[in-house]
């Protein structure tokens, strides 16, 4: 790889590994107020790493150039990876302190738990830790109630991070001409340049998620939770994560309140923040025209009564099954992954209809908007794949002559940007069915034969892969072999980076450093 | 750097960063006080009166601007 290429990638990185090392040495906080004290070196030591080799790089490359939008594509790829692969170390080290020195050390160390144990495997760390900063929450644990408080806030606040991050990454770095992205700086969206964009985005960004990140909060503990509870869960639904810190996810409750409060919060997770900006400063008309809101509307509700209507049959009463199907269409659509449909609710996910699987499935590939925290490809991949595609057939109805136009959100696209933003959407849609068919590949060659059906593994790995994190029951420390889990940790990865910054990643690393030269 | 110092400059980022608004400043610095206090007294009918107070003046108050509001941002651009 290029010196010019290696020294903005290591700068940067070397600040995100910083800044990872003090979240962590920050979290210190929680072992002490809840009496976790054994939790302490663990955090340390996990803080500490990332601290050295960031400041470490940080230095060294001190003196590089401002990254353009190529470095910035490559700088997600990498850092989100590495940031999981450092972000796993509280999860490694705790569990291993856990389990090596039970009632030693004179810091008052539980017996280790199972949920805690399995994470002495340095893979199920890893996977836990990628699924949070990807806001996917699929689990290893199995029961996050009997983890130490101390990885049940670690756990929601890499959630509620890695929410922030998808934002900037689909507003700033990855925002262009099809990707949706509504800028928040005008003068700044000319520049190629994205460090100014990054800082100031970042920085409103950050304001409307702390606001409404508070708002969840006192919401869900006005519906009636714990005040631990409502903090880990607002945390995680409003970066539509999906992590519980009790057994059963939202469905322990068993509360029509919290599912009530948690949908509205879900759904904001799941609009572009540009157009919450747009509503905080006034302009309610950049809520209902903007066009991903309006499909993300119209989807929500078409799906919610089409997987209602599909799961009535299942369930005693029609109201039971509108309770369920509305908040676990909801939870898919919005990438957030809170489950209603476990023990212990009447029918879990694992036996619902293969018709009902298939419509998450849908709703779990497609995500919400882009500049939200939601996964998938993206509502307005699809608009484009679905305007243009009836642009191309309807063309050939119309005489030569004709100038025909693309029309998509207000824009009219010329000859040029039609067929190029056409082409990444059909790009991205084509790639991602192909990651979901690599994966269903390998674990249809993994998983033990005739134990689970083809809908329920295409469940899972459209989960894993739209960063959702519903689970049929295919995930966990043993159920799922090794090969699944490291599939599942691509899957992640590539669904939270969009695909593209990953390729641009590989073709630098492969092409640019001059392997094939 | 000193506690003024940094109190200062959190305000500072406070009021740069959001839609320039003092009533959702204010709403962005009660947030995290509110859960810190409800955390610490627990619940009762002042906290749960408090918190509901705090979001029904939300929602009240976001009607209320975009009803008063006629003219949109002019940031507004699609890349």
């Amino acid at each position: 790889m290029r010196s010019d290429t290696v020294a903005p990638l290591g700068r940067d990185l070397g600040w995100m590994l910083r800044v990872l090392g003090g979240l962590i040495l920050v979290s210190v906080v929680v072992p002490l107020v809840w009496g976790e004290y054994y939790a302490v070196p663990g955090l340390v030591i996990s803080g500490l790493v990332p601290v050295a080799i960031g400041w470490g790089l940080s230095t060294a490359f001190a003196d590089a150039d401002s990254p353009d939008k190529l470095h910035g594509m490559m700088i997600a790829a990498t850092g989100w990876f590495a940031i999981a692969v450092f972000g796993s170390l509280p999860f490694l080290t705790i569990a291993w302190i856990a389990t090596l020195t039970p009632g030693g050390l004179g810091l008052a160390t539980p017996s280790p738990t199972e949920s805690l144990t399995v994470f002495t495997n340095p893979l199920n760390a890893l996977f836990e830790s990628m699924s949070g900063f990807t806001g996917t929450g699929l689990t290893m644990a199995e029961d996050e109630s009997t983890l130490p408080r101390t990885l049940q806030w670690w756990r929601s606040l890499i959630q509620w991070v890695g929410g922030v991050g998808v934002i900037v990454l689909t507003t700033a770095i990855l925002a262009r001409p099809g990707s949706g992205s509504l800028t928040l700086y005008k003068s700044e969206a000319r520049s190629r340049k994205i460090h100014p964009s990054i800082v100031s985005t970042v920085q409103t960004i950050w304001w409307i998620f702390l606001l409404f990140t508070s708002l969840s909060i006192l919401l869900l503990w006005l519906a009636g939770l714990p005040p631990w509870q409502a903090i880990n869960h607002g945390m995680t639904a409003i970066s539509t994560g999906g992590f519980s810190v009790i057994d059963g996810s939202i469905g322990a409750y068993d509360s029509v309140v919290i599912e009530a409060v948690l949908l509205p919060i879900m759904i904001a997770g799941g609009i572009a923040f540009p157009v919450h900006y747009l509503v905080l400063q006034g302009d309610l008309r950049g809520l209902y025209t903007d066009l991903q809101t309006r499909w993300l509307a119209a989807v929500l509700v078409v799906g919610s009564v089409f997987l209602w209507l599909l799961v009535s049959p299942a369930y005693d009463s029609v109201m039971e099954a509108f309770r369920y199907g509305v908040f676990q269409f909801v939870s898919a659509l919005t990438a957030t992954g809170f489950q209603t449909a476990t023990e212990p609710a009447p029918l879990s996910l694992a036996v619902w209809p293969t018709s009902a699987l298939l419509t998450l499935v849908f709703a779990m590939v497609v995500g919400a908007a882009a500049g939200s925290t939601a996964g998938g490809i993206k509502l307005i991949r699809l608009i484009m794949l679905v305007k243009g595609i009836r642009f191309r057939v309807s063309y050939v109805f119309y005489p030569d002559s004709t100038v025909h136009r693309l029309w998509i959100d207000g824009r009219v696209l010329d000859q040029e940007e039609g067929p190029r933003e056409f082409g990444e959407a059909a790009i991205i849609a084509l790639l991602w069915f192909v990651f979901l068919a690599t994966s269903l590949f390998v674990l249809l060659m993994t998983l033990p034969s005739e134990t689970y059906p083809l809908e329920m593994i295409l469940f899972e790995i459209a989960s894993a892969q739209g960063n959702i994190g519903l689970s049929a029951g295919i995930t966990g420390p043993e159920s799922l072999p090794t090969a699944g889990k490291l599939a599942f940790i691509l899957n992640m990865w590539i669904g939270r980076l969009e695909i593209i910054p990953i390729l641009v990643t590989l073709r630098a690393l492969f092409w640019r450093g001059g392997i094939y030269e | 750097m000193s506690r003024r110092h940094y109190r200062s400059r959190l305000l500072t980022w406070v009021l740069n960063s959001g839609p320039d608004d003092p009533v959702y400043n204010l709403y962005l610095m009660l947030g995290p006080l509110l859960i810190l206090f409800v955390v610490l007294v627990g619940r009762n009918s002042m906290t749960t009166v408090l918190v509901a107070g705090y979001i029904v003046g939300f929602v009240v108050y976001t009607i209320y601007n975009v009803s008063t509001t006629l003219e949109p941002p002019d940031w507004v651009q699609h890349p």
